[in-house]
């Protein structure tokens, strides 16, 4: 099979949990109490103008129609208008997706990077420091965001005054829109002050969600690296003299494979942890864009945002397929050729 | 010229619970310059736990690890029991002693190439050899144990078992080390890749000094020089093949021979009466004695000594000295 192939099965066989994710969420907007269009223009429009807008936004036809049509206008690239602001909807996401990537990426760094450290001192040093980074992993594991990232915006924004506790950037200091990462976009251009101001406002809440997350990395490659070591070609290793170290290379490298499936699926609860960083840091993503418009009963943009989200899952899964494929002489020997 | 390897009062104990497995229990022995020394018996009488003991690969639950094992190689000597870790690792590991593992088909690192797998190793040890010319070395071991070269771009799960293991030899032999420890290096395989690894040993003998750790009798007599018969962590008889085959002194060696009537087979010895003993409660005075149809008083009480039997011929047995 070619890699190309693979991928488009790979949708295709997205495709039916796609639908059915589309159907419920669909259907809990309907069961939520309120009215949208009341949520919009408040209970004392005249009830022409209301009238009118039920039309305009098909809200007054049957369910059942609203739902076919809403299916026909996603698999035809079209999520509909926002009852909000009357954009397409894919606009309204496409503004705020580039910074959930960055929020997201920068997190990802945060977790790896810890995740690894930790990991290999406790697979190298194990007992009291193995003792000590199983202790730190349950403490970030349970971590809940709003509270975390709160003790950081006192600590280092209120009252050290080293950070910027919200936002994404300095009013008035953002880069020239080239890909919509102002951090890419700063550098890009060199514009310096962007970039520092991009990764200032970026620190917070990316360590805040890379500490969380780094919890369950932590735990994870330390495991696999231990179990790893009681296999037989690192006996092998080590009677052959490799430095210990080398040897729990080895034995990291080993383990790759469910170690990059394992960090593919903690990006799902990264993004899950996302929404919570980005309201906890006013941090303008997809996170707040979500819960600004449940509030207001803004069906298209929630159900466009949840697609989005459930596509980004999709394609993180497919890349560590790759990512994978790439890393295990198995797989690669068996599907390739 | 001295032994290429003299042990002493060698232990290995491990810890279980609160229970103490005493896998080694005091073995001594020497080998010299080019000589096959095969260790034979049952199961679980500790002759792996020599192995790795000798190689001071100790596991995690090692709780007593002492006597002396000294290599000597030129005019260095190497105490392997109290040696610096370091060293150990820089100038015994697979350089002067390498061992080929029991059961070894999860041996070789599951997501390297072969070649990239003996060349990682070779290189820990042979800093000046840049990666053309180690595979190229790898390449001369691969094709010395009768493999294709080809070999050298095929990961472990492209190999059978027959294969892994000549993989394994060919790596314990790469950086010409003065003792290879064979750890059953046939009960894996079937029986004519059986014929071909033991005809591949045969064929070095002489240029290393072996330990070959087996079950097969049969093995034994046709390869090594001399034979050690192991029972319950200790050696209860050591001398040369010929007189321990043909005249047997200790009653445990005349049970095993016994019980394998043939001598060409490769089965478990399953077949002396009675169990193996306890590692972690050692039958006292005489370690056979449960299962010995000469046991005496003395032997229930007091260990019975070493004793010489014959020209470089000692066993253990209370027999011996009355
Ligand atoms: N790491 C360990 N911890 C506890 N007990 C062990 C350990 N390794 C081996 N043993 C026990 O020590 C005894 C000796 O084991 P060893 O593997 O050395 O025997 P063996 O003679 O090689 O047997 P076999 O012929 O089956 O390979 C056995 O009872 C075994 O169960
Ligand atoms: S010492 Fe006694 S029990 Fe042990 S082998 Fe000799 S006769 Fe048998
Ligand atoms: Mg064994």
């Amino acid at each position: 099979m070619s890699p190309l192939r693979y991928i488009l099965l790979r949708l295709a066989l997205a495709l039916p949990t796609m639908l059915i994710l589309l159907t419920v969420v669909f259907l809990i907007l309907r069961v939520i109490p309120g009215n949208p269009i009341e949520a919009m223009v408040g209970q004392k429009a005249p009830p022409e103008y209301i009238q009118q807008l039920m039309e305009q936004t098909g809200l007054n036809k049957p369910l059942y129609v609203q739902y076919l049509d809403y299916i026909r206008g996603v698999f035809t690239g079209d999520l509909g208008r926002s009852f909000i602001d009357n954009r397409p909807v894919i606009a309204d996401i496409m503004d705020r997706f580039p910074a959930t990537v960055e929020l997201a990426v920068f997190s990802f760094l945060v977790s790896i990077a810890i995740g690894h450290a930790l990991a290999f001192l406790a697979a190298y040093f194990r007992r009291n420091v193995d003792e000590a980074v199983r202790l730190y992993a349950i403490i970030a594991y349970i971590l809940f965001i709003p509270f975390f990232g709160l003790a950081l915006q006192l600590i280092f924004g209120v009252y050290l005054r080293w950070l910027p506790i919200g936002g994404r950037i300095t009013p008035g200091l953002e880069p020239p829109h080239i890909t919509g990462l102002y951090v890419v976009d700063a550098a890009i251009s060199g514009d310096w002050p962007a970039l520092v101001s991009a990764l200032k406002h970026l620190a917070l809440p990316s360590i805040t969600l890379g500490i969380v997350i780094s919890g369950v990395f932590t735990r994870f490659i330390r495991n696999n690296m231990v179990k790893t070591l009681e296999e037989d070609f690192i006996t092998t290793y080590r009677a052959a003299g490799l430095p210990r170290w080398r040897v729990l290379m080895r034995a990291y490298r080993a383990a790759l494979v469910p170690t990059i499936t394992m960090m593919g699926l903690q990006l799902a609860l990264l993004l899950q942890g996302a929404v919570l960083t980005e309201t906890t840091f006013s941090w303008p993503g997809l996170g707040t864009l979500l819960l600004e418009r449940i509030q207001y009963l803004d069906y298209p943009t929630v159900q466009g945002v949840v697609i989005f989200y459930v596509l980004i899952v999709v394609f993180i899964n497919i890349a560590v397929d790759l990512v994978n494929l790439a890393v295990d002489p198995r797989l690669r020997r068996g599907v390739w050729q | 010229m001295p032994p290429v390897l003299v042990v002493e009062g060698l232990r290995l104990y491990y810890g279980m619970g609160k229970d103490v497995v005493k896998a080694v229990d005091g073995v001594s022995l020497e080998l010299d310059r080019g000589e096959v020394l095969a260790v034979v018996g049952e199961s679980g009488s500790g002759k792996s736990s020599l192995g790795y003991a000798i190689m001071r690969l100790l596991p995690e639950n090692a709780v007593l690890y002492d006597g002396r094992i000294l290599l000597h190689d030129g005019g260095a000597e190497f105490d392997i029991v109290s040696m610096d870790e370091e060293a150990l690792r820089r100038d015994v590991r697979w350089k002067r002693i390498s061992m080929v593992f029991q059961a070894s088909m999860n041996a070789i690192d599951p997501v390297s190439t072969i070649g990239d797998f003996i060349y990682r190793i070779v290189r820990e040890h042979r800093p000046d050899l840049d990666k053309r010319r180690g595979l190229a070395a790898a390449a001369e071991a691969i094709k010395s144990v009768g493999l294709p070269v080809s070999v050298l771009d095929m990961y472990p799960f492209e190999l059978s078992g027959g294969m892994k293991q000549r993989v394994m030899i060919a790596l314990a032999l790469i950086l010409r080390p003065l003792v290879v420890i064979l750890d059953e290096p046939t009960s894996a395989l079937d029986v004519i890749t059986q014929a071909n690894v033991i005809s591949l040993l045969k064929s070095l003998r002489g240029d290393v000094s072996m330990i070959l750790i087996t079950h097969d009798l049969a093995l034994a007599s046709e390869i090594a020089d001399r034979i050690a018969v192991m029972y319950a962590g200790k050696i209860v008889e050591i001398g040369p093949s010929d007189a321990v085959l043909t005249s047997p002194r200790h009653p445990y060696t005349g049970a095993l021979l016994e019980s394998t009537p043939t001598l060409r087979q490769d089965r478990a010895l399953s077949s002396i009466p009675g169990r193996v003993p306890s590692l972690i409660r050692p039958p006292p005075g005489c370690r056979f004695h449960p299962r010995c149809g000469h046991a005496m008083d003395i032997c229930r009480r007091e260990e019975p000594p070493m004793v010489d039997v014959g020209p470089g011929h000692r066993a253990a047995c209370w027999l011996l000295r009355t």
